[in-house]
């Protein structure tokens, strides 16, 4: 007979448990598709050119340093977030 | 030397940098997504539980493509078709776009290579994921490097 005692083994658990991953990447994907640009933008009208009266050139410059900061930013996020995910164990062998 | 106007031909190479700073990054980032995507799905059949902390070097990836992204933007919204745009700011904005471009390309494939290798080996180690990280970083970094020299040139005033 096959030994039935409990083992740590991997279930193939019905769809419904990838909900939560997956909507964990949808947000960062998101994020990631309109935040720089749009920050790039923004920055740039406002905080550059308005509050801070710089030339349109300069303007373009300091917002493309925006740009990459912010997406550094969801980058360090997301590896923030996909460390502390706990991995789900498998359910057990069930035992009669 | 003649300053009257510049010359017909002196859009091209603006364009052409706008055209190539996110063509070519959109080619690395598209290796370095494919190359660790084939990586991911190899070692999903056997852990499915690390699939969200194998994404990482797919974000990377688009990161470069990012990097071109803002560059094209900046080049494109510099051109205009008044007499203002000498050949000298046609030429900065062609080696703009061309040195994003190119290290991003340079940087996808890194990004590709390594995220496939790592994400193989992390589903057998886990202890590999934090050197498979550092070594990302170094790979990204190479398209960073492409697009501080990209924004210097860019922003040079004539």
């Amino acid at each position: 007979m096959a030994d039935t005692r409990t083992t740590h083994v991997t279930y193939y658990g019905p769809d419904q448990d990838n909900i939560g991953p997956f909507r964990t990447l949808l947000v960062f994907t998101l994020l990631m598709v309109t935040a720089p640009i749009s920050l790039y933008f923004m920055s740039k009208t406002i905080v550059f050119e308005g509050m801070l009266s710089m030339e349109e050139n300069d303007a373009y410059f300091y917002g493309a340093i925006v740009a990459v900061v912010v997406v550094h930013i969801i980058l360090v996020m997301f590896v923030v977030v996909a460390f502390r995910e706990k991995p789900k164990a498998g359910f057990p062998l069930k035992q009669d | 030397m003649s300053s009257d106007s510049p010359p017909e031909y002196v859009h091209f190479f603006g364009v052409m940098g706008a055209t190539s700073a996110i063509v070519f990054s959109a080619f690395g980032a598209a290796y370095g997504t494919a190359k660790s995507g084939m990586g991911i799905a190899a070692m999903s059949v056997m852990r499915p539980e690390l699939i969200m902390k194998s994404i990482l070097p797919v974000v990377m990836a688009g990161i470069i493509a990012i990097y071109g992204l803002v560059v094209a933007v900046l080049i494109g919204s510099n051109m205009d078709n008044t007499d203002a745009y000498t050949t000298y700011r046609s030429f900065l904005h062609l080696g703009a776009g061309l040195s994003v471009g190119l290290s991003g390309l340079a940087a996808g494939f890194a990004v590709g290579i390594v995220g496939d290798a790592g994400v193989r080996g992390t589903a057998q180690q886990p202890r590999l994921f934090v050197g498979m990280v550092l070594i990302l970083i170094f790979a990204e970094v190479l398209g960073l490097y492409g697009l501080i020299v990209a924004l210097i040139l860019s922003t040079k005033k004539s």
